[in-house]
């Protein structure tokens, strides 16, 4: 299928973890598929939801590593990952940390990506 | 020659006012998760604030539990949504909560931040019908 040029993007913000919500989860076969129509794919991890940014935990961390690797962007929320935390050398390679993070996710929001879902 | 001018005629330098950025587009946030129990009534608050400041028209409709979040009217001594609304409000943002879901849960205009408007769900609609984007903090 032809990908839609005018809704060529989708952005997933998730704020939660997979084991709080099977949303998570949902939310990334989402970006599987879209990416699969020829989408361009980005996902922002804040809040609880850093923690589906650890490499090899299985689950969602699994399914949002092969997605990075089949093209689709994955930025965490630094401060949110320091506040839980999270080591950066156990994240999932090829995520990058955004520090401003609701000026760049404000502009993800209403300039990069089409349509936005968030869980 | 006397200054015949009112206060502070002609001895005060103004400072021209900054032009504030229009970015032309609008987003609207939905949130239904009431402050405490999530980080949701946060993030809304925050990126409404930010967006506002980035020069675009914000609007935000508290829905179900999010009407809650106007329920903080007092500051605290630590950080808290309730302050980020009365902020939002005082920078711009259209803040409306749904009438419904407040009268279910006693709140009245008096208990509430002003600046927050009890509104119908056709208020959430004409948000929605000027929204370039809406993000939705649920679940």
């Amino acid at each position: 299928m032809e990908p839609d040029k005018k809704n060529n993007s989708l952005g997933i913000i998730i704020a939660r973890t997979s084991i709080m919500t099977g949303s998570a989860m949902q939310a990334v076969d989402l970006g599987v598929g879209a990416l699969r129509k020829g989408q361009e794919v980005g996902v922002f991890l804040l809040s609880d939801g850093v923690w589906n940014g650890l490499k090899n935990a299985g689950d969602v961390s699994d399914k949002l590593n092969q997605l990075v690797k089949d093209g689709a962007s994955l930025h965490i929320s630094d401060e949110h990952a320091r506040a839980a935390g999270l080591p950066r050398d156990k994240v999932i390679e090829g995520a990058e940390f955004i520090d401003d993070i609701y000026k760049d996710l404000v502009n993800m929001v209403m300039e990069k990506w089409d349509k936005v879902i968030i869980c | 020659m006397l200054n015949t001018g009112g206060m502070g005629a002609a001895t005060k330098t103004e400072r021209p006012k900054k032009k504030k950025k229009d970015m032309g587009k609008t987003l609207t946030i939905l949130l239904l998760r009431g402050p405490y129990i999530s980080e949701y009534a946060d993030l809304a608050t925050n990126v409404a604030l930010k967006a506002k400041k980035m020069g675009y028209k914000v609007n935000l409709f508290l829905y179900l539990d999010g009407a809650w979040l106007a329920h903080i009217k007092t500051e605290k001594e630590y950080s808290n949504a309730g302050e980020w609304l009365r902020w939002a409000i005082k920078k711009g943002v259209t803040v409306k909560a749904c009438h419904r879901c407040s009268e279910a849960r006693d709140l009245t205009e008096d208990d509430i931040i002003p600046g927050v408007e009890i509104s119908g769900l056709y208020g959430f609609l004409d948000m929605l019908a000027e929204s370039d984007k809406v993000l939705t903090f649920t679940g």
